[in-house]
């Protein structure tokens, strides 16, 4: 009896440290996609307009970048995005089980939000460009077609239900992106 | 140039609607781009119409548009079917004719879109027209699918012998996955040495391969071996000459 609850709480244990592990590899990934930008963007910093370094790294002050770097970093955010949400939506959804294709739609779902709250990071103007718009709407179509383009790489093992999965939390993805837009406009009214 | 596999019916709501929300977001953008310079003409043209639903006005007007725009003269292709590796063909592949997309088009327009909201399955104007959608994320389907048989060597199946084609996703997607789970496999061993999601074999590239696992990456309990070799968990070999076939103690017999 004690040896079966041994192995019991080992299984839970063992269950609890994959899933630590997974968080943390999360993390792992963000923080090195986060620095990733924040040196590329330090890159413009040279000019002293764009960035301003700092010995904890830089910080991004948007409200005096232009246009251009501005987008190109809306875009390098939602491709890196897709490419998280490609990855845990791909071992979510492989995995078949209800449990997993919930924390896949969650992803999604944060993600969206992730989205839209640095488009509206990054937008500035909402006159004759609405900023905010034109970011979400490029960040979409850059984290769907990262999403999808990892997706394809990965066909050879891809089931009926596993592209049923995948399709689910894509329009997860891109009805959590027109929901947040929503309430961020409503916030800022 | 998308297309991959073909996307079953039943599952393509999903992966349109996600297209559709945004191509909407794109025209979005497009109309309050415009707003503000239009709004004032609006109010002198339709004075009746509060400002407040101006952007609201130009929103549709400019979804017909796009929808003019991207369905009758861009064959189908928007922003959100070109980012989700959506192609649209008729039911042997090929691209709609132009009569097909004006008829899919009138339909469409008869419900003002509003029927291909329900992403639970295929629009009615889709079935109806017989449009299908093909997507990079689906595995194309071979053009040859191998005629081979697979008989059961051991185990409580021993001497049972089928072939390939009999398995009907093999026919539709080429793959047939094996294992105890019967709401997953379609080879079905109930053995004890079978894992429940034990292996898939997989038409890839025109040429069969075998996948230990389930596909997540995660391996059987106990193996796969393609003429005797071991394969690590979760990885796939082609089976080109191999003959012999064994999964956990269960050895299964290729014949060509």
């Amino acid at each position: 009896m004690s040896i079966l609850k041994i192995s019991s709480l080992g299984g839970l244990f063992s269950k609890l440290r994959s899933g630590i592990d997974l968080v943390n590899d999360l993390v792992d990934f963000y923080k090195v996609v986060m620095t990733g930008l924040s040196v590329a963007v330090s890159g413009f910093g040279a000019t002293g307009i764009l960035s301003q370094g700092s010995s904890r790294g830089s910080l991004i002050k948007t409200a005096e970048m232009g246009l251009a770097p501005r987008f190109t970093l809306a875009v390098l955010i939602a491709c890196a995005q897709g490419y998280l949400l490609a990855w845990a939506i791909g071992k979510l959804s492989a995995k078949g089980t209800e449990f997993a294709q919930i924390i896949a739609i969650i992803a999604a779902i944060v993600s969206a939000g992730l989205l839209v709250t640095s488009a509206d990071w990054l937008a500035h103007s909402r006159g004759i460009l609405p900023e905010l718009y034109l970011f979400t709407a490029i960040g979409m179509a850059a984290t769907s077609w990262i999403a999808v383009f990892r997706f394809r790489n990965e066909q050879a093992s891809t089931a009926k239900a596993v592209i049923q999965a995948r399709g689910v939390a894509m329009m997860t993805f891109s009805l959590a992106c027109v929901l947040v837009l929503i309430l961020t406009e409503l916030g800022t009214r | 140039m998308q297309r991959s596999g073909k996307i079953p019916s039943s599952i393509v709501g999903p992966i349109l609607t996600s297209a559709a929300v945004l191509d909407m977001v794109l025209v979005l953008f497009v109309s309050a781009m415009v707003t503000d310079q239009l709004s004032s003409q609006m109010s002198r043209t339709l004075p009746s119409l509060p400002s407040e639903l101006h952007g609201a006005g130009l929103f549709v007007i400019f979804l017909l548009v796009y929808w003019i725009l991207t369905e009758l003269v861009l064959g189908g292709r928007t922003l959100g079917r070109l980012a989700h590796g959506l192609t649209m063909c008729d039911d042997k592949g090929r691209p709609l004719s132009a009569g097909r997309r004006i008829n899919r088009f009138s339909r469409k327009m008869a419900t003002c879109g509003l029927a291909g909201i329900n992403p639970l399955t295929a629009p009615p104007y889709d079935t109806k027209t017989g449009v299908v959608w093909f997507a990079t994320m689906v595995p194309p389907l071979p053009r040859a699918l191998p005629r081979w048989q697979l008989k059961v060597k051991t185990g409580r199946l021993q001497g049972k012998e089928q072939s390939l084609g009999r398995f009907p996703s093999f026919r539709d997607h080429g793959l047939i996955c094996i294992g105890r789970d019967k709401a997953w496999a379609h080879l079905v061993l109930p053995d004890a040495s079978i894992s429940a999601r034990h292996a898939i074999l997989q038409v890839h590239e025109g040429k069969l391969m075998v996948r230990d696992g389930d596909g997540s990456g995660k391996g059987s309990s106990n193996g796969t071996f393609l003429n005797g070799k071991h394969l690590k968990a979760g990885q796939a070999a082609w089976i080109n000459d191999a003959r012999t076939l064994r999964l956990g103690d269960v050895a299964i017999e290729i014949i060509r």
